[in-house]
Formats: C-alpha cells, sequence, structure tokens
C-alpha cells in the first residue's frame, strides 16, 4: 500500500482514478473497498436482488442452463484476490430453497430468484392442453396404463430422426 | 455402495414431440435425450417440483421436460420448446 499510494511514485495523493484503475484494477479488488461493499450490503434492507436467467452458450447444453442458478454458491477458481466474497447467508439460502422444492411434494410459493420454477409455471400456462395432457399422463401412470418406451429406444429414434433429416 | 441409477422411460406421445423438435432444432433434442440419461445415470432428481402433483421440470436449453419421478423411474411425460416463452429483439 505505502509503494501504490507513495506520491513520489503515483504523482499524487490520493490515486487518481486513472492510477487506481491501472495500479489496483478493479476497485472491488481492493479489500477495503471490498469490505466496505459487503458492510453496506449487509446493511441494506435485503439482500441485492440479482436477475438470474438461463445462460445460452453455443448451441444449449443441458447444464448451461445450471450456470445462471448456482454461481451464487460457487466461488470462481481465482476468487482469493479477485471475486466478491458473498455472504454465507444468501449462500445457505439458495441451498435451502433447492432442497425445500426437492423434498416437498407441493410447492407452495415460487422464490423470486428460482427462474426454473417460474419456467415451468409459465410453460405450463402458455401451452393450451398441457397442464390437462400432464393430469391425463399421470392418472395413466398410476393405473399402469401409460404407453412408454426404454431409454435406449427413445435415444435410437431421436437419433435416427436427425440422421433422416439431414439426408433428407 | 448403493445403487441409485435409475430407470428411464419416455411417453410416447413425449417421445413423438421430441421427434418433432429434433427436426427443427437436432442439437437441442438430444441434449435433451443425453440430460435425462444423465440424470437417471446420477440418481438426482435436477428437476423442480411443478404445481401438477408428482411432476416436476427440468430445462434443458432449448427444450423443456415435464417427467414423473417414483423414486426408480424416471417417466417423461411431456417436452415443450421452451423458446416460447423468450422475448425477441424486435
Amino acid at each position: 500500500m505505502s509503494f501504490l499510494s507513495s506520491p513520489s511514485r503515483t504523482r499524487g495523493h490520493p490515486l487518481q482514478p486513472l492510477h487506481r484503475e491501472v495500479l489496483l484494477g478493479h476497485p472491488l479488488r481492493s479489500s477495503a473497498t471490498r469490505r466496505a461493499f459487503a458492510r453496506s450490503w449487509t446493511r441494506s434492507t435485503g439482500w441485492p436482488t440479482i436477475p438470474i436467467r438461463p445462460v445460452v452458450i453455443g448451441d444449449g447444453g443441458d447444464f448451461v442452463s445450471f450456470a445462471g442458478e448456482y454461481h451464487l454458491a460457487r466461488r470462481p477458481a481465482s476468487s482469493r484476490s479477485r471475486a466478491l466474497i458473498l455472504p454465507g447467508r444468501a449462500i445457505s439460502g439458495v441451498c435451502r430453497e433447492s432442497l425445500s422444492a426437492t423434498l416437498s411434494p407441493v410447492v407452495h410459493s415460487i422464490p423470486e430468484d428460482d427462474w426454473v420454477s417460474a419456467e415451468a409455471e409459465a410453460l405450463l400456462d402458455a401451452t393450451p392442453g398441457l397442464r390437462e395432457d400432464l393430469r391425463a399422463a399421470m392418472d395413466e401412470l398410476h393405473a399402469g396404463t401409460l404407453q412408454t418406451v426404454d431409454a435406449a429406444t427413445a435415444r435410437a429414434r431421436i437419433e435416427a430422426r436427425i440422421k433422416s433429416r439431414g439426408s433428407s | 455402495m448403493p445403487e441409485h441409477r435409475r430407470r428411464l422411460t419416455w411417453r410416447d406421445r413425449a417421445l413423438k414431440e421430441l421427434e418433432d423438435l429434433a427436426d427443427v432444432m437436432p442439437a437441442a433434442a438430444l441434449t435433451a435425450v443425453e440430460a435425462m440419461e444423465r440424470m437417471a445415470s446420477t440418481g438426482f432428481n435436477y428437476g423442480r417440483a411443478t404445481s401438477e402433483p408428482g411432476v416436476w421440470y427440468f430445462p434443458t436449453g432449448k427444450i423443456g421436460i415435464y417427467y414423473a419421478d417414483d423414486g426408480t423411474t424416471l417417466t417423461v411425460q411431456a417436452v415443450v420448446d421452451a423458446r416460447r416463452l423468450r422475448e425477441l429483439p424486435y
């Protein structure tokens, strides 16, 4: 710090914005700034709302959609010097919501940041007949009359369809 | 070590819907198949419970999958093109 803040080395004190950018990098990388930010964060009325939407990269891999959901709970590999360390309460909150949604047979409310559940309900509302179709399918499943195919057959049929599409 | 792998089955109608989607987005259809196979092989239910009793939802990029889970078998009930919810920029 003494090196960076020395007037003789940086032509002025405190550091001018340009110097600070060059010498210290992003302001949030400074531990003092980070602590101050964290303090103001915890004193606010609630945790900041971060828009979490599916991140589609390339052609939409199946786990790509998880990136938007779980980045709060994961620390980047190089977090020690760069990333803001999130409070444990926020992280455990995310995990609790997921766990309760997994264990509870009935969803009573959708957490604000749970875009997966929101998307599921939105599709149910936006697709005509989907709810009724699912209810009928569940009834058939419980009655043992649902017509199903196994996973290998399903994969073979999809691959054959894609292949025939390419050849036609 | 206990065996957690679950059996995976597809409702015939859901598979036909996925075949239709494979005509317009083959990579996404194959991704949906692989995602459900992976979920069955790990034994963990990655999806979310929906307001429909017993029905779960799992998004696989462009395709959303509704399925049932009885603890031993995942049964895919319906597949939906999730892009219908997206707002176009024009």
